[in-house]
């Protein structure tokens, strides 16, 4: 069963509880998590893996990895170092990972971080709490939101749910739900009232980006054997026509081969 | 006759020292801390330099070997060993940048064993791997044949038309690798490079780079070590030697020496495909509706120009001309611009072409450029090794190693040092790094280079006339708060209350911002001023007649001990008096270093609401919404917490309702 | 820039970078030393002459040849000289803070008082060695310019840095000297492998190898020029 959460904008007053939750729940440092949150274009860094952004005047929404259906991730890690699990989260196994970075140029999110200070260093990302949520639980953030701004639960429920306030509350509410189609979907959704491109969300047609390498890479040793393949046949034509037109004589063959 | 490649050798050891420290400190301090790549630009010019555009050039090992093994192009045969001598370099070179470049070097050997197949930086990882196996054999019968073992080296020949088939697959398929490595950024690289063409660009600009960079080093190496058949003038001209493909035929071909129109032959190929590349880049901008883009007339759009300019204009011209073509120095200008446009066209795939989505530019380090450029040098090195040492070129190294010129010792009249230590390459080179080392140490010891990046404190972003409310927003980062100050002033007593909150001012200064000391929004601050003390505690000293001048260290720093922090007494010994410190600075050494604005500020307002809180009964005192206002709007739109923020509110605004504060922000 | 940022800057990347050369410079000297007293012999190291070098060195720790046979009072000055110009830069307490904090380890500090007599008591050497070499004969004929540069190069930096620990004695600013302290001793550390102080670590190997700093040519016809006013017996 895929997990999801839900974030309904309208509810998040952007009071950071959730960012604090994740701080503790993951043991990161909140001092350092402080300094990145001003120093970061987005306010995400390795030390602080979720951040409320503000999308709008007054209009706050948590960011932090969308835990795509198709990760990209995934697909680009040449040690397949991150898995996405049954459960919905997309986790990273630190000791496959040899630190090249390509995950962080693949995610169209912008959300895998760096342990850049670190002479040891390794990606860090939200991994939707994979630990609580394997036990039954519900991820950190979830439980610390005092709004009820994040709502956890089986993927299809969610999108049903979200649909629901949506087309329940159509004056308020844009009518779309974002992570539903986006990059194949994603198992973080979202509803507002105020456009979210802010947080990276694309058109919402646009495919998942494992589509365009993996059809590629499936046909690699298909392409390496028709070159060889090519390259011996026009290496016996040309053997073919040297004999024939007689430019090469005994002597010849053998001082060069 | 003078060794030319001396200078160039000398050169190269400086850099290749320079990059050995850059290297070390790397190790050390890690990434982060030596490098200017972030989570925006996690790659930078170790990938893309060393390995992208490094690889791109050492193709010459793929393409000479088809024209020579496949075509049965015989005159083409005598550039087989360097090519392949330059292939080894290269790809020995982006695989050590690699291991520098990669967060934890010791797990290099992960990808062998733990597959991701879906994954085109693992198959690059595979075929380079290979393909330097590859080199490394196609390069064992020049050792073996230094080393006398014949039969080896007949072992190896046997056995050379399979190796190359098999190399050549390998390098096609990991050419175009390399450039679906960024088929995966399609919402991040500008659109003048994105396509989903980018692995054909890859190989087919690979093949003409590698034949401009043989043509390249071979016209170099004849201008080192042997000049006459590239640039010896004794063939009458005319003389017919191998076709030349832009020649017509019955044209008289005018070289002048043996080897220049197999070089022009090769360089007309490197243009003819550099040219079939940059009319498929046009079709496909064409094809992909970006071509606006190139006319926008912005950065990107000249840097592309630059780019086909440099790889096929340029190159194609030059070889088209029968002038140039005839002339080393125009066949390698033609070769050096072509292996130039290359590289170019990597970085901007690999880096220029994200800057725009990034929000940022990369601008390499010192350490990653001495790194990136160091590796290259020491192949340079190596290069210059093997040629010197087997029959990679000619079969003259032997005479070139007796006939070595040997440096004499003189005597240094300002030294009165015999400078007979220079006497062989090994004293030359220890000298070099006795001066090279240590230099580059210091330019690039990343605790000289990492100055901690500073947020500006600014004053409160409004107020009104009476100072009665303040806005802060000490690091404008838009989370305001607002701070009722005359509500304040007056619940705590009137004038007489400043001292709630307000500590020391600098002597004969009434009105200090708080930002002259607490000038970093996250960071502490050393505030103390030692010159300061110095002059004011020697000149009190002396006016009141006590010590001789200049001995006022002692006064602080305790006499026969050494002057450092560590031993100093602390600032509120002599300050007893004059120090007006409110509540919290008890120890006075925390007073060589001021706390953050914001911690400064949250640490008044937050120990006093936490205290008031329980005294006048209102359990949100101490929350952040007492005072970020901006948080609390979206509740005021809430009518089930309506209730709620009027109780807020008339904490933060005194009774006034909060529909009349003047923020703007709260509706 | 501020006197105190030039302080600064002296003790930091300039230090890092003089003592570098300084350290590496010597090392030189050593490998390349030892690579030509092996050179000739299959480049293996047990070929050098290991017990020759030990002796040279004992020879020179302990010269009671040179004492009780040779030239006793300059001998002794000069060896007391020595120890001087070891013992007072290392083992000295402001040292050993640098020492801690640049390079991690700590030594055992020279007490004030003992720190301050060495001091004194150097530079008193330095200036009768000074004195040797401008009124005694056979000196003056072998001496140079650089010599008698390079004397007062050393004599400086304990100068400077006397003055100013001890600011009741110093009539100059407290920065000026210390910055002049500190620039001294890197100009000291810059010319150490290059000059004939070089011998700091050469000194074992000088009867052993021909490349060495040696005196200019035709300088032993000079001394014996003046010395009997005629060319040497050799």
């Amino acid at each position: 069963m895929t997990n999801s959460i839900l974030i309904d904008t309208t509810k998040c007053t952007g009071c950071e509880r959730c960012v604090a939750a994740c701080i503790d729940a993951n043991k990161l440092d909140p001092h350092k998590a402080d300094i990145d949150r001003a120093q970061t274009e987005d306010g995400l860094s390795s030390n602080r893996w979720a951040n409320i952004q503000k999308v709008a005047d007054d209009r706050f929404a948590r960011k932090s990895c969308m835990h795509c259906l198709e990760p990209s991730c995934v697909s680009a890690c040449l040690v397949g170092g991150i898995t996405k699990t049954p459960e919905g989260p997309v986790v990273y196994d630190p000791t496959k990972c040899i630190g090249c970075r390509y995950c962080m140029l693949a995610c169209p999110f912008h959300i895998p971080r760096y342990e850049w200070e670190n002479a040891v260093p390794y990606m860090r990302k939200c991994d939707m709490c994979f630990e609580r949520v394997q036990q039954g639980g519900k991820p950190a953030c979830v439980d610390a939101c005092p709004n009820g701004a994040l709502v956890f639960g089986s993927r299809k429920e969610l999108l049903q749910k979200a649909q629901e306030i949506v087309a329940a509350n159509g004056s308020t509410y844009i009518p779309h739900v974002w992570g539903e189609t986006e990059f194949g979907g994603t198992s973080v959704l979202y509803i507002s009232d105020e456009d979210l491109s802010a947080l990276g969300w694309p058109e919402p047609q646009t495919a998942a980006i494992p589509g365009l390498t993996e059809p590629l890479i499936s046909k690699t040793p298909f392409i390496g054997l028709g070159v060889a393949t090519c390259l011996l046949s026009v290496n016996w034509i040309v053997r073919r026509r040297m004999k024939l037109a007689g430019e090469i004589d005994n002597h010849e063959v053998e001082r060069n081969d | 006759m003078t060794d030319r490649t001396r200078p160039i050798k000398d050169i190269f050891w400086i850099l290749a020292l320079c990059g050995l420290v850059a290297g070390i400190f790397r190790m050390w301090f890690g990434l982060g801390a030596t490098t200017n790549l972030t989570d925006a630009m996690p790659w930078g010019l170790w990938k893309v330099l060393n390995m992208v555009a490094g690889v791109a050039l050492s193709t010459s090992g793929f393409t000479v070997g088809f024209l020579v093994y496949v075509l049965r192009l015989e005159r083409f045969r005598p550039l087989m060993k360097p090519a392949i001598l330059i292939a080894f370099l290269g790809y020995g070179c982006s695989m050590t940048a690699l291991l520098f470049d990669i967060g934890l070097p010791h797990r290099f050997w992960h990808p062998i064993l733990m597959w991701n197949e879906h994954s085109f930086l693992f198959e690059v990882f595979w075929c380079v791997l290979l393909y330097f196996t590859i080199t490394f054999i196609e390069m064992l019968p020049n050792i073996f044949e230094r080393l006398r073992a014949e039969r080896l080296v007949r072992l190896l020949h046997a056995g050379t038309f399979g190796v190359v088939i098999v190399g050549i697959s390998l390098s096609s398929l990991h050419h175009s690798s390399l450039g679906s490595l960024f088929l995966v950024t399609p919402l991040r690289l500008h659109a003048l490079w994105y396509s989903s063409w980018l692995p054909w660009f890859f190989v087919l600009s690979a093949m003409g780079g590698g034949i401009m960079m043989i043509v390249l080093v071979r016209i170099l190496y004849a201008r080192w070590y042997d000049p006459e058949p590239v640039f010896g003038t004794q063939l009458e001209p005319g003389v017919p030697g191998p076709a030349d493909l832009l020649s017509l035929p019955g044209v008289s071909r005018g070289y002048t020496s043996r080897d220049m129109p197999m070089l022009a032959g090769l360089a007309s190929i490197g243009a003819g495909i550099m040219s079939c590349y940059a009319v498929l880049k046009v079709v496909d901008l064409v094809r992909l509706g970006s071509w606006n883009a190139l006319l926008a007339g912005t950065w990107e759009s000249w840097l592309y120009s630059a780019e086909l300019i440099l790889t096929a204009i340029l190159p194609i011209i030059l070889v088209a001309i029968p002038r140039t073509r005839r002339s080393p120095v125009g066949l390698g200008a033609a070769a050096l611009s072509g292996a130039f446009g290359l590289a170019l066209n990597r970085l901007d795939v690999g880096i220029f072409g994200y800057f725009r989505d990034a929000h940022t530019v990369y601008f390499p380090s010192l350490a990653e450029w001495a790194l990136g450029i160091g590796v290259i040098a020491a192949a340079g090195l190596v290069f210059f090794f093997i040629v010197e040492n087997t029959a990679v070129f000619d079969n003259n190294w032997r005479q070139r190693y007796l006939s070595r010129g040997v440096f004499h010792a003189t005597f240094d009249r300002w030294s009165h040092v015999w400078f007979a230590v220079l006497m062989s390459g090994v004293h030359r080179v220890t000298l070099l790094a006795v001066f090279v080392l240590p230099l580059a140490w210091v330019f690039l010891y990343p605790a000289y280079h990492n100055e901690k990046p500073i947020t500006v404190v600014q004053a409160s972003v409004g107020m009104d006339n009476m100072r009665a409310n303040l806005r802060i927003d000490g690091d404008r980062q838009g989370v305001l708060a607002e701070f009722a100050h005359a509500e304040h002033q007056q619940r705590l007593g009137g004038d007489s209350s400043c001292a709630a909150c307000h500590h020391v001012s600098l002597p004969g200064d009434r009105s200090t911002p708080c930002s002259r000391c607490h000038s970093d929004m996250i960071f502490a601050t050393k505030i103390f001023d030692h010159s300061f003390h110095t002059v004011a505690v020697a000149e009190k000293e002396h006016l009141a007649g006590l010590y001789p001048a200049n001995h006022s260290c002692a006064l602080c720093h305790g006499d026969g001990l050494p002057k450092t922090a560590s031993t100093v007494k602390t600032c509120y010994e002599c300050h007893r008096d004059d120090m007006w410190l409110v509540g919290r600075p008890d120890s006075a050494v925390s007073l060589m270093n001021a706390p953050s604005f914001r911690d400064a500020m949250h640490g008044t307002c937050i120990t006093c609401h936490t205290r008031e809180k329980e005294r006048v009964g209102r359990p949100q005192l101490d929350e952040c919404a007492t005072c970020h206002r901006s948080l609390t709007a979206r509740r005021l739109a809430t009518a089930s917490h309506a209730q709620d923020d009027n109780a807020l509110g008339a904490v933060a605004f005194g009774e006034r309702p909060v529909g009349a504060s003047d923020s703007g922000s709260s509706h | 820039m501020s006197i105190e940022q030039w302080i600064d800057f002296a003790k930091g990347p300039l230090f890092a970078l003089t003592s570098m050369i300084m350290v590496l410079g010597l090392l030189r000297h050593i490998v390349i030393q030892v690579y030509e007293l092996v050179a000739g012999k299959g480049r293996r190291l047990s070929a050098a002459p290991w017990r020759k070098i030990l002796n040279e060195g004992l020879g020179w720790a302990i010269p009671i040849k040179q004492i009780m046979k040779g030239t006793p009072f300059f001998s002794s000055v000069s060896y007391l000289f020595h120890i001087g110009v070891i013992v007072v830069p290392v083992f000295l307490a402001d040292h050993i803070v640098l020492w801690e904090k640049t390079l991690g380890f700590s030594l055992p500090s020279l007490p004030s008082g003992w720190a301050d007599f060495l001091t004194i008591f150097t530079v008193a050497c330095v200036l009768v060695l000074l004195g040797f070499r401008l009124f005694g004969d056979r000196q003056r004929a072998m001496s140079r310019l650089t010599d008698y540069v390079l004397l007062l190069l050393i004599l400086l930096p304990f100068v400077t840095g006397f003055l100013a620990s001890h600011s009741g004695m110093n009539p100059f600013p407290w920065e000026t000297m210390m910055l002049v302290h500190l620039l001294s001793a890197e100009l000291l550390f810059l010319v150490i492998p290059f000059t004939k102080l070089a011998h700091i670590v050469l000194f074992v190997f000088d009867r052993l190898s021909a490349v060495h700093w040696q005196l200019r040519p035709g300088a032993g016809d000079k001394v014996a020029d003046a010395l009997f006013g005629k060319e040497a017996r050799v």
